[in-house]
């Protein structure tokens, strides 16, 4: 019986297998094989080894790429989790109007990266973006500057965006795991004293430890790859004060025409996500609480 | 073929339009099977609008051939077909540029020699005026056709300029700068700058080097006859250090794309802008008839000491038609090119796009709008011409010079510095 389901399973999993084999690991295998040669895209392709990723470490903007990725990570860690959980946690208690709130955060997410594009430049337009506009009312109009223009704010002017864009999806992601704890297990937890905070601090946060764990690999394997918002708001720039991992690739993939170097960057970023989510699943290994 | 001699074209635009050459007439090909041509273009209006109805045109005289068009703006255009390239998908024909743009294409032949075609339509090849094939021609192969040619001049808006009190157009660099304080003083953009795309500022920087060093520098460098840090490439990156200090550009050039730049100028925030002449058809548009009432332009002014000339300009024949060197309807793809840069197509690019075609073309002036004119009669005082950085240099040494450039406007570079970077750059790579 068990070796009848096991040849099942495996018939119906064959189809899967044979797309993502196809549409996923062989382009993988061949990004890594074209890693190894130079090759402008056209023409032929010479091998030249590990040349390329020996190349990358020392072009500065390379490693400022991958600084800036680095930054991008930690400001997506540090907006997009904490806020989604703070805001998953107010929504759960089901205050008046959380329905529509609710929808409100999380529009962002449903909403076109172009439109988000668009909106936030003209948020931050350096002449009548609400931002500057802003500080010139309330007085502070020494604090307004062109936001993406400047190389010293143009990071973080994104960060903010890529985590006000993404917070909603955490927020739905720690919302739903809320929903499955048991009301049961609050309460005894509540005849037991723990209330308020307690509660939250030796109920909920161990609960939910493995939404933590999804949440984190989602953010920091997705900021490794993080590209089209950057592109579409500076395109790296200015001087490549923008510039990340995803976009350094791409442009030297389609508009310097090193389809060779480019695949090494993918190479590269690829090893690095790979090694994140490894390590993350390892450090945040631990016994599965079963909660039904 | 020697790519950056090429750019020196002779041909001189004033006979693109006043030449009288009798047009060719064009007889639509006899029957054949069904054919299906891919066809990708740049978007934008008025340019685009006109395209699709010739194409419709083109498809009613030739009832047997269907073209399945699409428009990419600029930038994604770039990206398409670079991918394409690499994937050897590209549609039958695309729009494209020449010099080393083409090269990939070239290499990987996936552009057409249209020469044996139009060897044989020699009514065709007549249409164009000497020298416009230069650019898109390797080893005696001609791979493309221009669809237009454009140089960059200095337009200014006459009502913001004497809302500052200035009358005269800046037609000397120390005018240009003093211009820069008054209209400042005044709360008045100087100029409208794309700095978001780089190529924009790369064409002051360009102009400079022109005008201190003369037209030749540029070639010289990369004929390896001069440094890439000779005096001249660092007294124009000083020039163009010195308008930024100046605030000659918009508070935040830096995250303005081209639209957004022009949109500056075109909604009068920004007083001049130094552009190609493709402006010229956008400001034909309907919302901007005050803007285009504004409007003049000076040719870019010389500097004192330089060996330039005015009659040195930038750009040349520019965009251009390819034919996918795989495609399967070669002849029908051909016949299309043909019909497109044939009279009357080419007199449209005139009239209804406000182009300056590499062909002789048939237009009454007189209905033409009085800019359009002007640009015509400053093209006919242009006799050589610097080419854009992309169709001179390599895709990555362009990008290359571009991100150096925008590290020395935002003052991460010395211009000395931008400089010797660059020519380290082509020493190892050039």
């Amino acid at each position: 019986m068990r070796r009848s389901m096991r040849r099942w399973s495996t018939a119906f999993l064959l189809p899967a297998a044979l797309l993502f084999l196809l549409i996923v690991i062989y382009p993988v295998i061949r990004m890594i094989g074209y890693s190894f040669t130079n090759w402008s895209g056209a023409g032929p392709k010479v091998w030249v080894g590990l040349g390329n990723y020996r190349y990358m470490w020392s072009d500065p903007i390379f490693v400022r790429s991958l600084v800036h990725t680095f930054w991008l990570m930690c400001g997506a860690l540090v907006i997009q989790i904490p806020l989604g959980f703070a805001l998953a946690m107010l929504l759960s208690r089901k205050l008046p109007g959380y329905r529509f709130f609710r929808t409100v955060y999380f529009i962002p997410v449903v909403l076109s990266t172009v439109v988000i594009a668009q909106l936030w430049t003209q948020i931050y337009q350096p002449q009548f973006g609400i931002v500057n506009v802003f500080f010139r009312a309330v007085g502070l109009g020494g604090l307004a500057r062109p936001w993406l223009g400047n190389t010293h704010t143009a990071l973080w002017s994104i960060v903010a965006v890529v985590g006000w864009e993404y917070v909603g999806l955490y927020m739905v992601i720690f919302l739903s795991a809320l929903q499955r704890i048991p009301a049961s297990l609050k309460e005894a937890a509540s005849l037991d004293g723990a209330v308020g905070w307690q509660q939250t601090r030796y109920l909920t946060l161990p609960l939910l430890l493995d939404t933590f764990k999804l949440s984190t690999i989602l953010v920091v394997t997705g900021s490794v790859q993080y590209f089209n918002l950057i592109w579409l708001m500076t395109e790296g720039g200015p001087a490549n004060s923008t510039s990340v991992l995803a976009s350094y690739m791409f442009l030297h993939a389609f508009q310097e025409n090193q389809f060779g170097y480019a695949s090494a960057v993918a190479g590269f970023m690829l090893a690095v996500s790979l090694i994140l989510a490894v390590g993350l699943q390892i450090a945040f290994r631990r016994e599965a609480i079963e909660l039904a | 073929m020697n790519r950056w001699t090429t750019g020196i074209l002779g041909a001189s635009v004033g006979l693109a339009v006043t030449g009288l050459l009798s047009a060719g007439t064009f007889k639509p090909s006899a029957a054949k099977p069904a054919q299906n041509l891919t066809m990708w273009g740049i978007s934008g209006q008025p340019d685009q609008g006109m395209i699709a109805r010739q194409v419709s045109a083109f498809e009613k005289q030739h009832p047997q051939i269907h073209v399945q068009l699409t428009f990419y703006s600029d930038a994604n255009l770039k990206i398409k077909v670079k991918t394409a390239t690499a994937a050897h998908d590209l549609p039958d024909v695309f729009y494209w540029w020449g010099g080393s743009y083409i090269q990939p294409q070239i290499q990987a032949g996936e552009a057409l020699n249209l020469l044996p075609y139009m060897n044989s339509h020699p009514q065709w090849k007549r249409q164009f005026l000497p020298g416009t094939f230069k650019n898109y021609t390797d080893h005696h192969k001609l791979y493309a056709v221009g669809q237009g040619m454009n140089f960059v001049l200095l337009f200014y808006n006459r009502a913001l300029l004497a809302k500052a009190g200035i009358h005269q157009p800046p037609s000397t660099y120390a005018r240009v700068l003093q211009d820069i304080k008054t209209l400042n003083a005044h709360h008045i953009t100087p100029f409208a700058l794309d700095g978001k795309d780089g190529w924009p500022l790369q064409e002051w920087y360009t102009y400079f080097v022109m005008r201190d060093g003369g037209v030749n520098t540029i070639y010289n460098a990369l004929k390896g006859k001069e440094s890439w840090a000779a005096p001249a490439f660092i007294k124009a990156a000083k020039q163009v250090k010195q308008l930024i200090q100046l605030h000659a550009f918009e508070s935040g050039f830096e995250s303005y794309g081209d639209t957004a730049a022009q949109n500056l100028y075109n909604n009068q925030k920004a007083a001049m802008l130094m552009w190609g002449n493709w402006v010229v058809g956008s400001l034909e548009q309907p919302q901007y008839k005050t803007v285009r009432k504004n409007t003049s332009f000076v040719r870019f002014p010389l500097v004192p000491g330089g060996k330039g000339v005015l009659s040195d300009a930038q750009g040349g024949a520019n965009g251009a038609w390819v034919v996918n060197g795989q495609t399967q309807h070669a002849t029908a793809a051909e016949e299309l090119l043909q019909f497109l840069t044939s009279a009357p197509r080419t007199d449209q690019n005139v009239t209804v796009a406000g182009n300056i075609p590499p062909n002789y073309v048939h237009y009454n002036p007189k209905l033409e709008p009085k800019l359009f004119n002007q640009v015509v009669a400053a093209g006919k005082t242009f006799t050589k011409y610097n080419l854009f950085w992309n169709e001179i240099l390599p895709s990555a040494a362009s990008t290359q010079y571009i991100q150096l450039l925008q590290e020395m406007a935002t003052g991460q570079l010395s211009p000395v510095q931008m400089c010797r970077q660059f020519e380290s750059y082509m020493k190892i790579n050039g």
